[in-house]
């Protein structure tokens, strides 16, 4: 959108895209120190990258370092995704009102994220971009450098691959 | 010819209008296909409801903690909702008598009026359920 | 389906007097039916999608959502939830009647009924489509429903897709019901009687403040005038959005709806409804704009009224 006009500063994106790239990092990890780990290297490649960034798609820019630095960490640690409660679902649960609804949907955010975290990575960075950061088909097309055909039919196999991992777990 | 990847595209508004009307047609008549849309718009609806962590204050400046994405914005928009079911803040025209305003009585007020009315259909019914 | 029947009543038109229009949408509007619906919406900020399991008879509507049981229908909204029942109750006088702006069409020859059994009804708008039913022949059920934005693209979707006529029980599972709540008629401040082509029907009391009811006999919104202190329902932290060239509104939808909250220098504003986005802009520039606290003027009401 209006990201393609200027060059932000450093500061823009961190403020700006900060809790968007944790949630990303987040769902992707399944694990808060991970996301956090995470993010903190993406606005550090973006202050390295900023100065060669020539203004064009920023969102598809923007996107393609956090999932590299994604795919490299993978690499690095062999992760194996960890399905714990999220913390912030705890804290969900001390200061609510209602405990047996909140828990309810608590089970059911932690049985999501245990199923996004069985899929094959590329399903999975496919259905986060789109659904948990509100990515568009073309700018997760430019963040993963594929088609937008393989975007497209990524984010549907996954949505089917979760929809199959859910009806497992229920 | 079934719609395949293309239903997530229609859901997610990513098929021009040609596409879209045809997809509308093949949907009206093909109950495989409105079973896969239905178990993706659940699967997307999922992921979109999923809570919004909260980042480590040093990753985001404490002004910007409530920065909504302005393209979608749809990470927020569910935590200010879930933010609304847990309290329900708000005052009477009265400042001094101070009645809270729920989003959920203000749509179910909407609702039971309009169903009075003869064009009122299950659409109505929906903006209650999902609020 | 009253809407639909109201549709079909309508495209009757030529041939039966309004009396009797009322009385064929009262009958038919207790079609028995189960069914399972997909509503899509797309807002500006994407699609919304919902599928429900849906049951009418009697003229109530019964939906099964994720916080609870709704049924709907002939003023009434009963709500079946984990904390008991909570029964609202509306009796509003004034009579239905459909904008005249609307031109319907019924199985126009240009468009191919999409579903195998049913009757097509386009209804337009200066000439341009506005909404699309697919009528069950026999009880008039929208089988489809398609509702257009003012450029001609599509706004919202619907489609049951399972669909059974018959042997229903809405008003099952509420045997322990509470006395209703009734809304009084009250009066609002600032809202004014007719917004773009749509008028205010009636209004009521409501919690903080007051309802004004809006319908152009197809499509219907509410108005809900509260203090400025209200963050009407934490749609205050919805996305900030500028419409019709006004920002200050803050909106959000749902497959049935859209929210809309905006404060002006006095009150707040909670608009809810299922109108189309560019019959939205038009209401939103007849009702008083967004803007912030004028203090003189608060003061000098304050002082003298
Ligand atoms: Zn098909």
């Amino acid at each position: 959108m209006a990201s393609s006009e200027a060059v932000p500063t450093w500061e823009q994106v961190a403020s700006d895209y900060g809790r968007t790239i944790y949630n990303f990092a987040y769902r992707l990890t399944g694990n808060r120190d991970d996301a956090s780990d995470l993010a903190q290297e993406v606005l550090l490649r973006v202050r390295r990258g900023l100065a060669g960034y020539r203004p064009g798609s920023f969102e598809g820019w923007l996107w393609r370092i956090t999932r590299n630095a994604f795919l490299d960490d993978v690499r690095k640690k062999q992760r194996r995704p960890t399905a714990e409660l999220p913390d912030e679902d705890r804290s969900t649960i001390a200061t609510a009102p209602a405990p047996e609804e909140v828990l309810a949907e608590t089970r059911l955010s932690a049985e999501v994220q245990a199923a996004l975290l069985s899929l094959p990575i590329e399903f999975r960075e496919a259905v986060v971009m789109c659904d948990v950061v509100g990515l568009s088909y073309q700018e997760i097309a430019e963040a993963v450098e594929v088609p937008v055909g393989t975007v497209r039919s990524r984010i549907h196999r996954g949505r089917l691959l979760l929809r199959d991992a859910l009806e497992g777990r229920v | 010819m079934h719609l395949g990847d293309s239903l997530s595209a229609f859901l997610d508004g990513e098929l021009d209008t040609g596409a879209r009307s045809d997809a509308e047609s093949h949907l009206a008549s093909c109950p495989l296909c409105r079973s896969e849309l239905e178990a993706v718009s659940e699967s997307s609806r999922m992921l979109k409801s999923l809570p919004v962590a909260e980042p480590p204050a040093h990753l985001v400046a404490p002004s910007n903690v409530r920065h909504l994405r302005p393209r979608r914005g749809r990470i927020l928009v569910g935590a200010a909702a879930a933010a609304a079911l847990i309290v329900g803040v708000g005052f009477g025209v009265n400042a001094d008598r101070a009645v809270p305003l729920q989003l959920d009585e203000v749509v179910e007020q909407h609702v039971a009026r309009a169903s009075v009315d003869p064009g009122f259909n299950v659409l109505q019914v929906q903006a209650v359920v999902d609020r | 389906m009253i809407l639909a029947v109201a549709l079909t009543a309508i495209s009757l038109l030529g041939t039966a007097p309004h009396a009797d229009l009322v009385d064929d949408m009262g009958q038919a509007g207790d079609a028995e039916f189960t069914a399972r619906q997909l509503v899509v919406c797309w807002g500006d900020d994407g699609a919304v999608a919902r599928v429900s399991d849906i049951e009418q008879s009697d003229g109530m509507t019964r939906v099964a959502g994720p916080d609870g049981t709704f049924v709907i229908g002939d003023g009434k909204m009963i709500e079946q939830y984990a904390g008991g029942i909570r029964y609202l109750e509306m009796s509003p006088t004034s009579a239905w009647r459909l904008w005249d702006g609307y031109q319907m069409t019924t199985d126009p020859p240009d468009v191919a009924s999409v579903l195998s059994s049913g009757r097509t009804v386009e209804v337009t708008e200066g000439g341009r489509i506005r909404a699309r039913f697919v009528l069950d022949e026999q009880t008039g059920t929208p089988l489809s429903t398609q509702v257009y934005d003012g450029d001609g693209s599509l706004y919202r979707y619907s489609v049951m897709m399972e669909f059974r006529p018959g042997d229903a029980d809405a008003m099952s599972d509420m045997d322990d019901m509470p006395d209703p709540e009734y809304r009084a008629a009250a009066s609002a401040i600032d809202v004014p009687s007719v917004a773009g082509h749509y008028w205010a029907a009636d209004s009521y009391a409501a919690p903080g403040g007051v309802q004004v009811f809006f319908t152009d006999g197809l499509f219907r919104f509410s108005v809900f005038e509260v203090s400025r202190k209200s963050d009407g329902g934490g749609l205050s932290d919805a996305p900030d959005v500028e419409i019709a060239g006004q920002s200050g509104y803050h909106r959000t939808y749902t497959p049935g709806a859209v929210s809309v909250f905006w404060r002006t220098a006095d009150r707040a504003y909670v608009l809810v409804g299922d109108l189309p986005p560019d019959h939205l802009e038009a209401v939103l520039q007849d009702l008083p704009e967004p803007g912030r606290p004028n203090i003189l003027k608060r003061a000098w009401r304050w002082a003298f009224g």
